[in-house]
């Protein structure tokens, strides 16, 4: 039915896949961020027509919906200087007692602003593309947060001006948290997959004796590196003991929304 | 003009592959991202040839894997054998009957994820599964036998435009007309 030269067309494409395959870990990332960067002239058409838009529509807002909105802001910008003030205050007493008691300052996050501009096309897994990449200084691990200060994920692969975010929940990015009110120590881990419900993860390696309340809020520990401790994660729904009750595992609802999150801050050291 | 067919199935998938990235209110909706791909495929399959097929496969594989957490290449593979079981069957499909196209989009998408899966499984990778995933599969079968339809509709209509179409000569013939009356 084929002819002869169309076989061997689609052996060697076939080959082709088998290589790039087998060589996944040196090869593949380098090969995926080529071919990605294909699309770049359509991401940044879509990022242009979508900023042409948001000053269309900012140019039709009427006055009084700008002048509602500047008192607003004017207002809760008040509220953060006075809160700024105080968190002044209590970050130069933190400094003062870690000096006393010998202990090393934690350093201050230094945040790149990013606009996410897709998501991963195929259903099994959880990642974003977000518009900065190593021209921006962006780095492999490199954490990643909310505009409201909730954690989002880690840095993936980085290309030249885009960068992959793997998001919480991912099978490719565990993350080590605690419960802030009773400080237990456990790992978020994916959930299986709820097509309807994205935002639950699983939280895993909690001991037995876990004192477990619903709402009750989960922060990363700082331990394992990646991400810095304090950073909300989400809160707890419910907890149950398995492997016939040596531990503990709870579900966390998510603070942040895949579906709602725009714009990111990727902490740099 | 014969390249203008592959060239346009091409920026099709190119377009398709982005638009799957960018474009996410159906996925905030039903939890699942469509995928047009697989409709491509079928379309392309019934259409054109084996090389044209296996053009199609590796690019919209390698694409769609380059925007994705899969390994690269992963998606060629379910494209392409889907591509070549249709190719290779192609006489014996009503092609041009509605419901055998919806059926072909359903099969199509269904098995493309699938095999997909089933490949990154086996080389040890650890994509999220659960119940969920019937879920999954289901909305992408039902979508895809709906898509595919619309590609048909809408390539075809794109070929007229590009491509020589067949002179129609009418059965009507002035010289063998009967002339009726006494004239």
């Amino acid at each position: 039915m084929f002819k002869r030269p169309l076989y061997i067309f689609c052996a060697l494409a076939l080959l082709l896949v088998v290589v790039f395959l087998i060589l996944q870990s040196t090869w593949g990332t380098r090969m995926k961020l080529t071919v990605g960067s294909l699309f770049l002239p359509l991401f940044g058409l879509s990022s242009t027509v979508e900023t042409g838009l948001s000053k269309a529509a900012d140019k039709v807002t009427p006055r009084d919906v700008l002048l509602k909105e500047l008192e607003e802001l004017r207002v809760a910008n008040q509220k953060l200087r006075v809160l700024g003030q105080q968190a002044q205050e209590v970050f130069l007493e933190n400094q003062r007692l870690r000096g006393m008691l010998d202990r090393q300052a934690q350093a201050p996050w230094r945040v790149k602003a990013a606009r996410v501009v897709g998501r991963d096309p195929a259903n099994w897994w959880r990642m974003i593309h977000i518009d900065v990449g190593a021209r921006d200084g962006v780095t492999n691990n490199q954490p990643v947060i909310t505009a409201e200060g909730y954690l989002v994920g880690r840095i993936g692969e980085v290309g030249h001006a885009r960068a992959q975010v793997v998001l919480v929940g991912d099978p490719n990015c565990a993350v080590s948290v605690l419960v802030q009110e009773s400080r237990e120590h456990g790992v978020i881990a994916p959930a299986t997959i709820n097509p309807l419900d994205a935002s639950i993860v699983e939280l895993g390696y909690l001991s037995r004796n876990s004192i477990l309340k619903p709402d009750q809020t989960v922060v990363t520990s700082g331990m394992g590196g990646i991400f810095p401790p304090g950073i909300p994660v989400g809160r707890i729904i419910d907890f149950q003991n398995i492997g016939h009750g040596l531990y503990t595992q709870a579900r966390v609802k998510l603070a942040m929304t895949i579906s709602k999150v725009e714009e990111v801050w990727v902490i740099q050291p | 003009m014969r390249a203008v067919h592959p060239a346009l199935l091409l920026l099709a998938t190119y377009v398709a592959v982005y638009l799957e990235c960018r474009v996410t209110f159906l996925r905030d909706l039903i939890g699942v991202q469509i995928d047009f791909l697989p409709a491509i495929v079928v379309y392309a399959s019934l259409t054109s040839n084996l090389a044209t097929v296996a053009l199609l496969a590796f690019a919209g594989g390698v694409w769609f894997d380059s925007l994705s957490l899969n390994p690269t290449g992963v998606t060629v593979f379910p494209l392409l054998i889907t591509g070549m079981v249709l190719l290779w069957f192609r006489d014996l499909i009503l092609r041009d009957q509605p419901y055998a196209r919806h059926i072909l989009g359903f099969a199509a998408s269904v098995a493309v994820p699938s095999l997909s899966l089933l490949l990154m499984l086996s080389l040890g990778a650890e994509p999220l599964l659960g119940v969920g995933t019937v879920w999954t599969l289901l909305v992408l079968g039902v979508a895809g036998a709906f898509i595919t339809p619309l590609v048909f509709a809408v390539f075809d209509r794109v070929r007229l435009l590009f491509e020589f179409q067949p002179l129609e000569v009418p059965s009507f013939r002035e010289d063998r007309e009967i002339k009726r009356g006494r004239n």
